[in-house]
């Protein structure tokens, strides 16, 4: 901070002397924080530590032995649940401070090595069979039980990764997935499903006051989702396409009023870029079935088109970031 | 020369220190809305997710009109090569022109149309002139470096001023290689020589009260001038800069002349950019330091791989994680100017203020209670003054 340029506000006063000696014991005891240098060096060391460790129990399975490296993950795990559950502040449906910087890291560890233990068993026991709804079931429930009692957003967003592989592995029946044949229609269903839960539990942590600041994290994952499950659904399925643009539009139209509520520039990029998306989809596709010239001509409208639709674009864009700001 | 209405520039940075003030909770409330009251600014310049759409749009908007134009001359009986190269050109400079219409006449500031315009205004100007002419590595550096000068200087954007940077040690280069000769031999020395002064010629510059409305872009081509400056005298970069430039056959046990000189900088330059950043307290020397420890660790193993890479990684990993954690433990109440803890957090905007007081306090070696280093090894804490 400039300190002259603080005096001079002091002296035109509009600020007090108390703040500007404020200022001015600020500028003489700075201080610098390594804060974000020292999480970083030590992000980079685990990830050094247990990369280094999988290769050499990958490199020596032979002599370890599964029970051993199995043994050892599950210790790694419980050291990590029993240090996090010792030193953890209380539960509470409010936001709760880590209690210290290397919480966070350690819940992490515990959690990672809580998946690879489960994914160990699976792939060398068979322990689950062929029922892998239930091998990312389980997963699941334990990430997102960690995620609201530990209060960690980084498990919350893996847990809601867990939940889409869970869906997605349930409604696919085996035998496609082995044969890697994905069916594309009930992906996009799932999608679809799987958008409208996460934008309710949006709504509900928002509305209950349950841990209120997953909201984002929620909305966030669920947005895209829906969006790129809409957009799937309207390349697709060709026919009824024009009905899954007007649920597009709709999907806009909710996300412009949450725009607005919230004041969030984020939902108004975003509903502009898919919706946008959207409609030039369609707007071509008319244009190429109409058969209402020659290539070149159709070709220019096109262009056209997009220049035309972008300026509108932008000019929505310039209202609603005054809009937005003026509330 | 710069395009915006300086003044506003000024009322701009007034308002960052204001708002920066207040965050540290300097000022109140009531004497932010008064101060910012003071600084008014007609600039439009939109939110960032705004800014992200709009430069998404604008660059929609310049390739369609482009296939537009490009589609109406192909069907002509010019020759298509040298007509799509013209027209380049030609909407290059209307890119230009449109941004000038809209920084004087709008004032655009960092909204998204002026950086999509910029840019792509830029590239397509190269772009064309390349296709027009066969132009050698030594013409592109120049036409690069005098245009990215003149938009930096023009509109003081970053990524120009990043181009600049780089386009200068460019220009070094491709002119020493065509000398040819002994000049050749030099040319690491020479891109150290001249990013070592393009460093400190930045940080003369950013004292200079005329260059203020280019501080963000002198502060980056700072940070340039550092990573270049290591980067010319990086063995790895050397050897292979050698072969790939100077057509040098190299048996992969040969050595380059003066081999040794080169490890010594490829080792020492990022610990010494550590050393310096902490007796200067500047981040940016600390920071670029540490990035380059990696680069400095990459070549080292290219070349001698002392342990295997699995060893190296558990090893270095247990180092990394212990010297972390002393430091996080040890710096939890500041010492010599120094804190692990965040200076602002969401929560505790009170945080400085607090570790301010707690600085004083050990310097005056008050006993701690709850501390585990004890008292005694306070004696050099809190010795600001010495710097």
């Amino acid at each position: 901070m400039n300190t002259a340029f603080f005096r001079k506000l002091n002296v035109e006063g509009i600020i007090c002397d108390d703040s500007l000696k404020k200022v001015e014991a600020k500028q003489a005891n700075r201080l610098f924080s390594v804060h974000w240098e020292l999480k970083t060096l030590l992000y980079l060391g685990v990830i050094l530590l247990t990369t280094g460790l999988g290769i050499i129990i990958y490199q020596n399975i032979d002599t370890i032995g599964h029970q051993a490296i199995l043994g050892f993950i599950a210790l790694l795990c419980a050291a990590s649940f029993f240090y996090c559950v010792r030193i953890k502040k209380p539960f509470s449906i409010q936001k709760v401070e880590a209690p210290n910087p290397f919480f966070d890291y350690v819940l992490l560890l515990g959690c990672l090595s809580f998946i690879t233990f489960i994914g160990y068993l699976q792939f060398q026991y068979d322990v689950f069979g062929n029922r892998f709804g239930l091998a990312s079931f389980i997963p699941m429930l334990v990430l997102f039980f960690c995620a609201y009692y530990f209060d960690h957003l980084g498990i919350l967003s893996l847990a809601i990764t867990n939940l889409a592989t869970w869906l997605g592995i349930s409604v696919t029946p085996t035998r496609i997935l082995r044969e890697n044949d994905f069916n594309s229609e009930s992906i996009i269903y799932t999608g679809l499903f799987l958008g409208v839960l996460l934008i309710v539990a949006a709504m509900a942590s928002q509305k209950t006051k349950i841990k209120q600041h997953f909201e984002f994290t929620y909305s966030n994952f669920g947005t895209h989702i829906l969006f790129i499950s809409c957009l799937a659904a309207m390349f697709s399925f060709d026919r009824l396409y024009f009905l899954w643009f007007l649920l597009l539009m709709g999907i806009c139209v909710f996300y412009y009023r949450k725009a607005i509520l919230e004041k969030s520039f984020y939902y108004l990029l975003l509903l502009t870029v898919y919706g946008y998306i959207g409609l030039s989809y369609v707007v071509i596709r008319l244009l190429f079935y109409s058969n209402l010239g020659g290539d070149v001509d159709l070709l220019s409208a096109g262009f056209i088109y997009f220049i035309a639709s972008a300026v509108g674009m932008i000019l929505f864009l310039i209202t609603m970031n005054k809009k937005i700001k003026a509330l | 020369m710069i395009a915006y209405n300086k003044e506003w520039l000024d009322n701009e940075e007034a308002n960052v220190q204001i708002e920066n003030a207040y965050e540290d909770c300097c000022i109140t409330k009531e004497e932010k809305i008064a101060a910012l009251a003071k600084f008014p600014s007609g600039f439009y310049t939109p939110n960032v997710f705004v800014r992200i759409g709009l430069s998404i749009l604008t660059a929609v908007i310049i390739a369609f009109s482009f296939a537009l134009l490009t589609l109406a001359f192909l069907n002509s009986a010019l020759d298509s090569e040298r007509s799509v190269a013209v027209i380049c050109i030609i909407f290059g400079f209307l890119c230009y022109a449109v941004l000038e219409w809209f920084v004087h006449n709008k004032n655009h500031h960092q909204s998204g149309v002026d950086d999509a315009l910029m840019r792509i205004g830029f590239i397509l100007i190269v772009t064309g002139l390349n296709f027009l002419f066969n132009i050698s590595p030594l013409g592109n550096s120049i036409i690069i470096f005098l245009m990215s000068v003149y938009f930096t200087l023009r509109f003081g954007d970053k990524l120009m001023a990043i181009l600049a940077a780089i386009s200068t040690l460019a220009v070094v280069l491709y002119s020493l290689l065509l000398v040819g000769g002994i000049a050749q031999a030099i040319i690491p020395f020479a891109l150290m020589l001249a990013s070592a002064s393009m460093y400190f010629w930045s940080k003369k510059l950013t004292k200079i009260a005329s260059w203020r409305h280019y501080k963000d872009c002198i502060f980056i081509i700072g940070i340039i001038a550092l990573i270049c400056f290591y980067l010319s005298g990086n063995y790895f970069i050397v050897r292979e800069a050698s072969v790939e430039l100077l057509e040098m056959e190299l048996a992969s046990n040969e050595n380059i002349s003066f081999a040794w000189v080169f490890w010594i900088f490829t080792v020492t330059i990022p610990i010494l950019y550590i050393v310096w950043g902490i007796i200067k307290k500047d981040p940016v020397l600390l920071r670029t330091g540490l990035l380059l420890i990696g680069g400095m660790i990459f070549t080292v193993r290219y070349y001698y791989q002392v342990l295997p890479i699995e060893n190296a990684m558990l090893i270095g990993g247990v180092l990394i994680i212990l010297t972390s954690y002393f430091f996080i433990k040890y710096l939890k109440l500041p010492k010599a100017g120094f804190t692990s803890e965040e200076l602002r957090t969401a929560s505790g905007a009170n945080n400085l203020e607090a570790l301010i007081i707690a600085e004083t306090l050990s310097s005056q070696q008050q006993p701690q209670s709850g501390n585990q280093f004890g008292g005694g090894d306070f004696g050099g804490g809190g010795a600001t003054g010495s710097y």
